[in-house]
């Protein structure tokens, strides 16, 4: 899932708000932010939920960059687009509260695996803070250890 | 943060993205006797600015975004000042979205807010939407006209997928449903490309086209 090429991205919602105390935390900002929901798909079905909140910045093209990330593969391996230096992903086990279940056409309450990403700029500087939420029976993280040939090797 | 003077225009606080200025100035103005219709103009005025800023490399669509906001927030205060007998009349349902691919709402803000003061029932189904969407909605809603927004050149294609899944679904209509298209970078090759009766570059020649083809010609486009 995490390369999965299948995946389709559609902006649920793109606006300006003020943040939230938790975002101005992340952000370290007093004024707009960017906020961009997309609803990840394959095919018919709904796979990751995704929340994110960027700097306002008319003049960087940030929401470019962010919209060219449609799956996890993409934020792990950074590509972000340009003006990222360096992120952090925070994975935890969640429920899924009902605008979210909503999204995902699940009930309230389904587990859910969350993935949130702090993203840096150059400066050091916060540049977006987001989640992705998705179904925890739907999404497996699984990695190879040791010495294997690259191309047996998996992600 | 109200980073402008007095003294700006409407549309210089839209380009300078400084949105408590410009809302502060809509009011101040209105306050002084100013009419909503030269306010509402001003903000298309600066709208505008902002899109040939954007279209030169200055701004990315982060100011598209902020642009749209304060139109929106602008359009809340203004349009219901609008004297407009046509509003209690229903001039007819409108379905708008900007097609799949395409998340530029500016336009197509401005025409559902133009649209809605000109006495229509505008359906607004936002950015990005699916061809199915469009077509599910045509067929729920039976619209006298529908309204499809496109600003980049690479959402043509999905214009036509549009435009072709809802012909397919309306085929024994006993009307066509007019498809009229909006975005800057279309032209009348493009409108036959994709297979839309009308196409405007901004929301005002989207009405005067809509009307036209509505029957209620008012000569423009």
């Amino acid at each position: 899932m995490l390369a999965d090429p299948d995946i389709a991205a559609r902006i649920v919602e793109a606006r300006i708000v003020a943040p939230s105390a938790h975002v101005r935390d992340r952000l370290q900002v007093d004024d707009h932010v960017i906020a961009i929901k997309r609803l990840l798909s394959r095919g018919e079905e709904a796979v990751f939920y995704h929340v994110e909140y960027l700097l306002f910045d008319p003049a960087r093209p940030l929401v470019e960059a962010e919209l060219g990330v449609t799956s996890l593969n993409d934020l792990f391996s950074g590509g972000t687009g340009s003006g990222v230096k360096f992120g952090s992903l925070t994975l935890h086990a969640s429920a899924l509260t009902e605008s979210e279940a909503g999204y995902l056409g699940e009930k309230p309450g389904a587990l859910a695996w969350v993935v949130k990403h702090l993203f840096f700029d150059y400066d050091d500087r916060p540049q977006s803070w987001g989640r992705f939420i998705g179904r925890a029976d739907r999404l497996t993280f699984s990695s190879t250890v040791g010495i294997v040939h690259r191309e047996e090797g998996g992600s | 943060m109200t980073r402008h003077g007095g003294d700006a225009s409407i549309a210089d606080l839209i380009v300078a993205m400084d949105e408590r200025a410009a809302l502060a100035a809509i009011r101040r103005r209105l306050e002084a006797g100013e009419t909503p219709v030269k306010l509402i103009s001003e903000c298309v005025n600066g709208i505008e600015r902002v899109g040939r800023l954007y279209k030169d490399g200055t701004f990315f669509i982060s100011a598209l975004i902020m642009a749209g906001e304060i139109f929106r927030e602008a359009a809340e205060i203004l349009i219901p000042l609008l004297e407009q007998p046509a509003r209690l009349t229903n001039a007819g349902n409108f379905i708008i979205a900007t097609v799949k691919g395409d998340i530029h709402d500016i336009g197509k803000n401005i025409a559902t807010t133009l649209f809605d003061a000109h006495g229509f029932h505008v359906i607004d189904l936002g950015v990005d939407v699916a061809p199915e969407r469009v077509a599910d909605t045509v067929d729920r809603h039976r619209p006298d006209v529908l309204g499809l927004s496109c600003l980049l050149t690479t959402g043509f294609d999905s214009l036509a997928s549009t435009i072709t899944l809802v012909r397919e679904r309306t085929a024994t209509w006993s009307h066509p449903l007019p498809i009229v298209i909006g975005g800057a970078a279309l032209t009348q090759k493009v409108s036959d490309r994709v297979g839309a009766d009308g196409w405007c570059t901004d929301a005002a020649r989207g009405m005067a086209v809509v009307r036209r083809l509505l029957g209620d010609d008012v000569g423009e486009h």
